[in-house]
């Protein structure tokens, strides 16, 4: 099933905007240095939140400049830079398919309809981000929004790659975007989802997830263009495996085992073996029962302890909903890149009865060729997707 | 004396009103030490709402620590008691 | 209900309701088990955002009532109509009108090809303002016809919400069918 090298899907730019940057390398060598955007927000004290903790995106208001289009302004940053990163001109532009996933849509749009001002629901509905990307950046070609929750990004980008693979479009702009919600920032904490203080995914006291926003987004090709633009290739995106659980609207199956369907199919469809997995960047939010779930489902599939080492790094920018996979997929780009497995930010103390290799420190990975980028959305929407390195 | 005793009351039938607002299918006289999740089928968020609800009702604030520990009626009346 | 092997279904809510259970128990009542499940909405989970929203003030943060949070998520009618059809396989949530309605007949059409489903169920799922849901549901084992049907909404050319192009679409689809069956039929 592996294709002919130029008719691979490759990454050829990344623009990203989280709370630990706007520069992926930069991003990255924070992350390495186990740096966190996590703090207390005064705004969220003096307005009652129950849980004040979270990671934003610092802003001198070039976001916060009209609320209800921050979503569009994080996207709008993201694409310029992975469009100047990717070198890529207007031609090729015009026919590029959209790729975005989104959670929320633009969540102070609803925010604002909540209190009776006159808001256009339509506008701030998620599809709201592909429509801007097209009339900022002159594309007249396919618009997807992916409204998956947590594994959003993954969709988007797997789902841009498969229309690339298939012949249908040869570049395109994938990703996804979530502005801070107040209403995910509320629901997560009444839902008791939420640690006051730190995310510390896999660790034996965590306590919850953490809430983060940011957008991200990658320029795909196909191989062959991308070698005939001159342009530089990142990685390649194989294939994204799904799977549903079927189960229940916020908690995973506990044995993991839709998240296993999702990792066994993105395997076979890329012909990957698992001893070929040299990382798993995992969904990893730092709840109880999700990241229990998500270690069966690893063991399941790669063995019980021995299989391929796993970070999550929600503990570093928290959870970005709709563009989490999608930041997560960039920084698994990076670790592609330069042979090294980030760590996973905040876990003090690792659980061991979870049947997995979690990383705790920077590890150096000189082999490390196929990476898993898993992203698993409430509503039991099982996500991964492979990257693979680009040489 | 009594006292004590109908305040709890009291309580009890407010938790027993606002558990069938979660879950309809449930008596009226749902047993005081019947198990939530176990005995009651509540899932893990009919238990949120219903905490939630006792918060709104008695304008109390169950801590992360605590909602965890309260898995019966009973436990939920005495800790209204308790932080009233 | 069948027409030249077409089986689906469509229905509105008579009146404002909640439409999360709601678009579960139509589904639900059909008997279908698709293997996959793909889901567009112009809606997406913005009435419940909004509703969510409200509530909250009113009752103050502190004491917000969590019921109505998960359905403020793009993809909780998905969830919960992917329990009650009994899918493991691929789910998809396509958020717009009609770039989201063929990106579901497209994605369907794809993993039939691909042999990853041998049925998929693509669903139209809209809110109206004043709460009032719609669906429209089709059950597709061929791929072919889940790229036709994709062509037609394209075809549409219009503005309306993946329920109204999904009905729309399969009316046309059923007239064409009893065209076809009495052609063959000599009865012309």
């Amino acid at each position: 099933m592996t294709r002919p090298d130029d008719d691979r899907v490759v990454v050829t730019g990344i623009g990203l905007v989280c709370a630990l940057g706007t520069d992926p390398d930069q991003v990255f060598t924070r992350i390495l240095d186990g740096e966190f955007a996590a703090r207390e927000w005064p705004d969220l004290v003096a307005d009652g939140f129950p849980i004040t903790v979270a990671n934003r995106v610092e802003d001198a208001g070039e976001y916060g400049r009209r609320p209800a289009r921050r979503g569009r302004a994080l996207t709008v940053h993201a694409v310029g830079n992975a469009i100047a990163d990717a070198g890529l001109g207007a031609a090729h532009l015009k026919n590029a398919g959209v790729y975005v996933g989104s959670t929320m849509g633009e969540s102070a749009g609803f925010e604002a309809a909540a209190a009776y001002s006159a808001t256009d629901l339509d506008d701030a509905t998620a599809d709201t981000f592909a429509a801007e990307i097209a009339r900022e950046f002159g594309t007249n070609g396919t618009l997807r929004t992916y409204g998956t929750a947590c594994a959003a990004g993954n969709y988007a980008i797997g789902s841009a790659a498969r229309a690339i693979a298939s012949g249908r479009i040869d570049v395109a702009i994938a990703g996804g975007v979530d502005a801070f919600s107040r209403i995910a920032m509320l629901g997560f904490a009444r839902v008791r989802a939420m640690s006051p203080d730190r995310c510390r995914p896999f660790d034996r006291n965590r306590r919850g997830m953490q809430l983060g926003e940011g957008a991200a987004f990658l320029v795909l090709e196909r191989e062959r263009s991308a070698t005939r633009r001159g342009a530089r290739r990142r990685a390649v995106i194989g294939s994204l495996g799904l799977s549903g659980d079927a189960h229940h609207p916020t908690a995973p199956r506990p044995d993991g085992s839709g998240s296993a369907t999702a990792l066994r199919s993105a395997l076979r469809a890329t012909g990957v073996r698992a001893n070929e997995i040299g990382w798993i960047n995992a969904h990893g939010t730092g709840t109880a029962a999700s990241d229990a779930a998500e270690s069966a489902a690893v063991a399941t599939v790669f063995g019980d302890r021995t299989g391929p080492p796993v970070s999550s790094l929600k503990g570093a920018f928290g959870h970005c909903m709709g563009a989490a996979a999608a930041v997560e997929a960039a920084m698994t780009v990076l670790a592609l890149e330069r042979h090294v497995i980030p760590p996973t930010v905040g876990v003090l103390d690792v659980d061991d009865q979870l049947p997995i290799d979690v990383v705790v420190e920077p590890r150096p990975a000189p082999d490390l060729r196929w990476a898993l980028n898993c992203g698993n959305a409430f509503g039991g929407l099982n996500s991964a997707l492979l990257i693979g390195a680009a040489s | 004396m009594n006292q004590p005793t109908t305040l709890t009351d009291d309580v009890i039938d407010v938790l027993r009103v606002e558990v069938r607002n979660v879950k309809a299918t449930l008596p009226p006289d749902t047993a005081t030490d019947a198990l939530l999740m176990t005995d009651l089928g509540l899932d893990s968020l009919d238990v949120v709402e219903f905490v939630a609800r006792v918060e709104e009702v008695y304008r109390i604030s169950v801590s992360d620590e605590d909602w965890q520990q309260l898995t019966t009626l009973q436990q939920i009346a005495h800790y209204v008691r308790t932080h009233r | 209900m069948t027409s030249g092997g077409l089986e689906h279904h469509v229905a509105n809510a008579a009146t404002e309701t909640d439409a999360s259970t709601w678009f579960a128990d139509e589904l639900g009542a059909l008997n279908w088990r698709p293997d996959g499940l793909y889901v567009a909405t112009s809606t997406a989970g913005r009435l419940e955002s909004v509703e969510f929203w409200r509530a909250a003030a009113e009752t103050g943060f502190a004491f917000a009532n969590p019921r109505l949070f998960p359905w403020t998520l793009a993809n909780s009618p998905t969830g919960s109509i992917a329990k009650a059809l009994e899918v493991r396989g691929p789910t998809y949530t396509l958020v717009g009108r009609a770039d989201a309605l063929v990106g579901a007949f497209d994605h369907a059409s794809d993993d039939l090809a691909r042999e990853l489903v041998f049925s998929a169920a693509v669903v139209a799922v809209d809110v109206a303002d004043d709460r009032t849901p719609s669906l429209a549901a089709v059950l597709l084992t061929s791929p072919v016809l889940a790229c036709q049907l994709g062509i037609m909404v394209e075809d549409l050319e219009g503005r309306g919400r993946p329920s109204d192009l999904l009905s729309h679409v399969l009316a046309r689809a059923r007239s064409a069918a009893v065209e076809r069956r009495s052609l063959h039929s000599g009865n012309v």
